[in-house]
């Protein structure tokens, strides 16, 4: 029954809209999942994550054939471009937080801009210890 | 890492998530995927 209900929430933000609401998917099934890191609760309960996706206003996002998705990450837009097959699309990163505001083009399923770096602010052994952060 | 790296690790990281019968990677296969990249040393292991 967990597995349903997470492949319902990803299901959801797949296809570009927000999580089904927390009431509607029963809160003690959704902690279960959040305590298995199969998603993300907000301190409010609801969705804030299914990796690679934001249930929440980020500053990054993916653009494609008229869709969009919001992204937790730089990682993590290129992870919904793997997870969806996008052939084309358009990733941009808002900026903040010392960033530049920064848009990365994907065609025929390769992306095109790839200088730069990635920042990760913990070593990979903390990412799970305040993943919202990470 | 890079952003050629991040591109090319997030190929597999998050495979299969949209799958019902979804099985996460164990911490022996992510930490492949890391060392498949070049992302090997301690900032790099994993819990």
């Amino acid at each position: 029954m967990d597995a349903e209900l997470r492949h319902r929430i990803y299901q959801a933000l797949a296809s570009g809209g927000p999580a089904p609401r927390a009431a509607e998917l029963g809160p003690a099934a959704l902690r279960r999942l959040h305590d298995a890191h199969a998603l993300v609760l907000g301190d409010d309960g609801e969705v804030r994550m299914a990796l690679p996706f934001s249930n929440v206003d980020t500053d990054y996002v993916v653009e494609s054939d008229g869709r969009r998705w919001r992204a937790n990450c730089a990682w993590d837009t290129f992870g919904i471009v793997h997870l969806l097959g996008l052939a084309q699309a358009r990733i941009v990163d808002l900026g903040g937080r010392g960033r530049e505001a920064r848009t990365l083009r994907v065609e025929a399923g390769e992306l095109l801009d790839r200088d730069g770096v990635v920042a990760f602010p913990l070593p990979a052994r903390l990412w799970w210890q305040d993943i919202v952060f990470t | 890492m890079t952003v050629d790296q991040c591109w090319r690790l997030s190929t597999t990281w998050y495979s299969g998530r949209l799958e019902l019968d979804y099985q996460p990677q164990t911490r022996t296969e992510r930490q492949a995927q890391l060392t498949a990249v070049g992302l090997v040393g301690p900032v790099w292991e994993l819990p």
